[in-house]
Order: structure tokens, then sequence, then C-alpha cells
């Protein structure tokens, strides 16, 4: 529990650990941005805190969850879809790899 | 223990009959701080201090998939021990785990991983598991457990091959397991004894080498299980692969049985990739001159999948990244 906010710290998840030698700013905007994008081929909206720390999921209907790490992020965009957003989806890649070029 | 100050565990599988408790005494000889956790007092015949007896008990954890259990008896078990070597009356520097030939080790990963107060005391250091050289290639085909345990290796240990006849080489077996479980380190053992030489080349080399398309593994019980091995020909962006990776594992953990290799990063550095099914490793920076094959790779040990289309989605993804590059942290971060 974090004293300043009441926020309820999750559980450490791996993509969390540091790996290289990118900036903490850098990563959580490049996050940002990547996860915004697989969010609205899928159908949903993605936004997070500037702290990169908790993150909102939304749909069209008004549904929002919140969620902290990647794992939880999955999730939550599960519950909103009724079903796992699949890498694997030929649809999904198809979608992802038009986007590419403008973000 | 290890320079994070956890205390190793090592899973030790392999088919009853296999030379799992030779190589279990073995391990023991000069090591009286090491514990060791069995099925049931008997099944292995070992004598030793810190023997415990663990029955499997399982509580099925997030949407019941079978490597998402906790193994509650073995969360009982290390606590235990652990209690004792804070309280002094027992020094604990590592733990075996005997993991029966018809257990999944899945779930003991999981446990270890995912427990709230364990997993900052344990990790999950190999799975070994014993292969019989001579009866190993029919316990293959007739049970699916050793299969899985295979896959899920880290090394493997080819016992009883002085059982073998001129006109029975191991090759034949060692390539076969070779081309099941790439990850693995594959050595042999004589009366528990494990020798230095490996029986076949390095993941990492094994890795560079394979085919992209590979292998359908001949036999009963690994007819859809699939490799892709990709190899490090350039660096991968690691916040692009740890989301690809994450959401594959949260959509397909399942059919991801193993995810093991080097990742080259953008400094030149090397991050270690390292998972079981749902369950993942911290990653970890290791510098080329830590390691004897420096060269990157990961290997992607699958059932189910199509292996072609795995490789292009993580295509698609690390292409992902690029729409980030030029975004201005600042300006990204800044409240509104």
């Amino acid at each position: 529990m974090c004293i300043l906010c009441y926020g309820v710290a999750g559980e450490e998840h791996w993509t969390d650990a540091r790996v290289g030698n990118e900036s903490r700013a850098s990563v959580r905007a490049r996050r940002r941005a990547m996860l915004a994008q697989i969010m609205a081929v899928n159908g949903l909206g993605y936004g997070d805190d500037p702290s990169g720390v908790t993150s909102l999921i939304s749909n069209r209907k008004g549904g929002v969850r919140v969620a902290g790490n990647l794992g939880e992020v999955w999730a939550a965009a599960e519950s909103l879809t009724g079903r796992p957003l699949d890498p694997l989806d030929p649809a999904v890649l198809v979608r992802l790899a038009a986007r590419r070029p403008h973000g | 223990m290890t320079e994070s100050g956890r205390i190793p565990v090592t899973i030790l599988g392999g088919f009853l009959g296999s030379g799992k408790t030779s190589l279990l005494r073995h391990m023991l000889t000069g090591a009286p701080d090491t514990a060791v956790i069995v099925n049931e007092f008997g099944a292995v015949s070992v004598d030793h201090k810190l023997l415990r007896s663990s029955e499997a008990r399982v509580a099925i954890v997030g949407g019941g998939c079978a490597c998402c259990t906790r193994r509650e008896d073995l969360e009982e078990t290390l606590v235990e021990l652990l209690d004792a070597h804070d309280r002094g009356t027992a020094r604990l520097s590592r733990v075996v785990i005997e993991c029966s030939g018809l257990a999944d080790p899945a779930p003991i990963v999981f446990t270890i991983a995912h427990h709230p107060m364990l997993r900052h005391h344990y990790y999950v250091e190999r799975l070994i598991v014993t292969v019989d050289g001579y009866n190993g290639p029919g316990q293959l085909d007739a049970h699916p457990e050793v299969a899985k345990q295979i896959l899920l290796a880290d090394e493997l240990v080819l016992t009883k091959l002085d059982l073998l006849g001129d006109d029975q080489p191991a090759e034949h077996l060692v390539s076969e397991l070779a081309k099941l479980n790439p990850t693995a380190r594959i050595r042999s053992a004589l009366y528990g004894v494990v020798g230095d030489e490996e029986l076949r080349p390095a993941a990492g080399a094994a890795a560079r080498t394979a085919d992209p398309d590979t292998p359908e593994i001949s036999g009963h019980h690994t007819d859809d299980v699939r490799v892709l091995s990709v190899p490090a020909d350039a660096p991968l962006d690691w916040l692009a692969f740890s989301i690809w990776l994450s959401m594959l594992l949260h959509a397909r953990g399942e059919q991801v049985l193993r995810v093991k290799g080097l990742i080259e990063l953008d400094d030149g550095t090397l991050a270690s990739v390292n998972g079981v099914q749902h369950v993942m490793h911290m990653p970890e920076h290791i510098t080329r001159a830590a390691i004897a094959d420096p060269a990157g790779g990961i290997v992607f040990i699958t059932r189910g999948l199509d292996v072609d289309r795995l490789k292009q989605s993580l295509d698609t993804f690390q292409r992902l990244a690029d729409t980030g590059a030029n975004i201005r942290p600042a300006r990204a971060s800044r409240p509104r």
C-alpha cells in the first residue's frame, strides 16, 4: 500500500525488471504508445498516469478497468472483450502492421 | 545462496528406475546443508537428515490452467525448512525436490515463483530430468508425463548407457532428445556420477543453427510439439519483446511449454529469458564475458502452435517498437 495515494501495490511482474540502459521516462512513453496501438486494434482504449504505474483500459461502451503490471493489463483487457487478446490472431497482425507507419 | 540471498531449488524428475536416486545420492555426498523433499518416504531410498516427505496436495488458481496450480504441501514444507534455517536448528543452502515420474514439474515452479513469501527466499535454479538410456525411448512413447518433463528440463541426464550394446548407439536418443528440447544440456551419468562432457552442442549454438521450420518430433505424445529457434542476427527491442511475450503467455501460455535463451540488446549486452508455461523467471542482465557461449538466440518449445505465425507475430511487434522511437519522453509524460 502506498502511503501517499493509498494505491495497492501489485505483485512484481517479470516485465517490470529493468533491462538495458533506456531511461525510465523513455520506457514509459514507448510502452504507452505500443499498448495504445495494441488495444486500439482490439477495439479498446489505453491510458496511464504520468508515472506509468497505473493503466486504464476502456471499451466503447464505457467499461473501464484499472491495472498495474502488464499481467494485469492483459487480464483487464480480457474482462472487457470477453476473450484474451491474442498476438497470433491473423487479423490483429494485419491491423497492427497497417498502423505501423503513423503509429 | 546466490548474490540475491535466495536459496536455490533443484527439481529432479525422471521416470521410476531412470537413475534418479543414484543421482540424488551423489548430489547429497558432502552436502549436509541440502534439504530433500520427496513425494513419500521409501519411494526414494536415501538416508539424509534434511529429508522431508510431501504428498502432492494442489490448489487450483487462476482459471484452472494446469501449470498455474499451487502445491500447498510444498509451500508448507518449504516454510518449515525456512523456519528451521532461521531458528538455526538446520542450516539450509540448497533444496532438491524429487518430482516423481508421474508428476508435472510446472506447478512446482509456479508455487515457488508466485508464493508471496517463498519467492523472496527460494528460486528454481534448474530442472534436471534423468532419462533411462536403455529403456527411455519406450517410456517416452508410453508415458506422456515423461515427455513433458523432458520438454521442460534445463538439463537431461542419460543413465544406463553402459547397458547399450555396440549396435545400439546413444547418438540416436541424444539427437531425438535434442530435437525435442533444444534448450537442455544433455550429459550422461554412470552410477549417479554425471560426466562433464555435453552430449550435444550448447543451447545457443543449437538455436543458431536450427531451422525455424523445425522438426516435427515423431512420437505418440509429442506429435504436436514444435520448436521455434530465433537466432540473434539483430538486437531485439526488449520493451516490444516483453509486451509481446507477456501477451502471448496470457493468451496461449498452456501451449508455450518453454521459453529459454539470451536476447541481444541495443547496448550490446545480453538478457536471459527463462520461462515454463505461464511462469517467467525475472530476466537477468548478462555480460558476454560471463558465459561460455555468448551468442544470443531464443528457443520456444510449443504444443499445437503454428511456429511460422509465432515468428510473424514476433516480427510484427518488433516493428511496432519503431512507432514509439520518436516520442520525446518529457512531453509524453507531462500531466494534462
